[in-house]
């Protein structure tokens, strides 16, 4: 079905823009304030065990993704049920990074554009990654990862003068419980989504080196994620906690000489990259997860059809931002454990009962 | 506005469509035909102004409900 192989630095670089997909918009871990950075290796360190499990899963069944091993474990019709909540998640998933972009885009650059415009065209960009398979998306994110790291690592050299590192004290100031949960959200967005890679394992070229690659990508994207976070934090101050984008107002501060002003536009174009591939990866994911579960020759075809009903899932998400916020905070850090958690770990065990080791 | 949206999906569906039931991929077919005409159904309904149910939101609101969830944990 999918013909192409990646190799493992290339499924790094994918977990890396993956993860930064749309937590370079929305940093994880907001709710701990000026303790961002620390709920956001609190959710590392836990969502290293949900790529445990997964890559586990993956070792155990060499050369299979999620979808046809939910199909040899839990059967056929059962099979089919779990895999379609887990392509369900892909789907809406996908609709909900293409309006975190498209609010994006309105709010903070083309406030008279109608935001179906800006989901359109990430979704046909998408689609038209994701028809030329596994490859043509794992080599994009090469290019677009080094680019973003290093425009991002200049914007932070160009904010030394602006930071003051007292904003970050007193350090653990957040209660307890708000920080785990904090941390806990930052686990389940963005780190946990990765679970979609369980898709693309085994596609590269040597699958043995899945764990290491993600778990790479992952703690990559993690510290870059946790700098950005507390650059925010002393950049901004307590404004960071109330901002809607706060790495995009962070940018906005950049003033050398009054030469280099107004780069906030390179920031701007390096999530709307980023996005993009998160979109690809999960479009991309969705449509092989259906093809694999019908038991279709190609997975092409049904691309189109699934990122036009990712379009239309984003339109019926949220009435507004507000909604957005609570969901994200309050019920998707409960809401992804099904699909991140326990269909991997049901899946993993009940291999265990049911299926003998495929080596 | 729906006429445009008719003749959006009618043209993608017959530009995929048609080679996948030449190439006999009848299964293909029934998958994108399903796929296709749930989004298009979706679609023409918001465009109509029917009031669907926010999908997020009901979601939110079906755990919120379950768990018995508070503003504590950081909601807006």
């Amino acid at each position: 079905m999918e013909k192409g192989r990646i190799p493992s630095t290339q499924l790094a670089s994918l977990v890396i823009a993956f993860v930064l997909g749309s937590s370079l918009l929305f940093p994880p871990g907001g709710t701990a304030g000026h303790d961002a950075w620390l709920a956001i290796m609190l959710g590392l360190a836990e969502a290293l065990v949900f790529v445990l499990i997964y890559t586990h899963l993956a070792r155990r069944f060499p050369n299979h993704t999620i979808v046809q091993i939910i199909d040899i474990v839990f059967g056929r019709y059962l099979g089919k049920l779990v895999s379609l909540f887990f392509i369900w998640y892909l789907l809406h998933l996908g609709s909900l990074v293409l309006g975190n972009l498209a609010v994006f885009m309105t709010s903070a650059a083309l406030q008279e554009t109608p935001i179906i415009f800006f989901t359109i065209m990430v979704a046909l960009v998408a689609v038209y990654a994701v028809t030329g398979g596994i490859e043509v998306i794992s080599r994009s994110s090469t290019l677009l990862v080094t680019l973003l790291i290093l425009a991002q690592g200049l914007g932070l050299i160009f904010h030394v003068p602006n930071m003051e590192l007292s904003r970050l004290k007193p350090v653990l100031e957040a209660p307890l419980d708000k920080l785990l949960w904090a941390g806990h959200a930052a686990a389940t967005f963005p780190f946990g989504e990765t679970i979609v890679f369980a898709m693309i394992i085994p596609y590269l070229n040597k699958p043995n080196q899945a764990r290491r690659s993600v778990v790479r990508g992952l703690l990559i994207a993690g510290l870059f994620l946790a700098i950005l976070s507390a650059r925010n934090a002393a950049v901004l101050g307590p404004t960071a906690g109330i901002s809607l984008y706060p790495s995009f107002v962070a940018e906005t501060i950049i003033n050398i000489g009054r030469v280099l002003t107004r780069v906030e536009i390179v920031a701007g174009v390096g999530f709307i990259t980023m996005a993009f591939l998160k979109v690809a990866v999960l479009l991309y994911g969705a449509s092989l997860g259906v093809a694999q579960m019908l038991k279709l020759p190609r997975f092409e075809p049904i691309v189109v059809p699934l990122a036009m009903l990712m379009i239309a899932l984003e339109r019926i998400n949220f009435d507004n931002v507000t909604e957005n916020l609570a969901f994200s905070r309050v019920t998707y850090p409960i809401y992804a454990l099904v699909f991140q958690v326990a269909i991997p770990s049901l899946t993993l065990l009940l291999s265990y009962i049911r299926v003998p080791a495929r080596r | 506005m729906p006429f445009i949206l008719t003749a959006i999906f009618l043209a993608i569906g017959a530009v995929q469509l048609v080679p996948l039931i030449q190439k006999e991929q009848r299964k293909t077919a029934i998958t994108y035909a399903v796929v296709l005409g749930l989004a298009y159904l979706l679609s023409l309904l918001i465009t109509l102004g029917v009031p669907l149910p926010n999908v997020s939101t009901a979601i939110h609101q079906f755990i919120r409900g379950l768990f018995n969830l508070s503003k504590e944990f950081g909601a807006p």
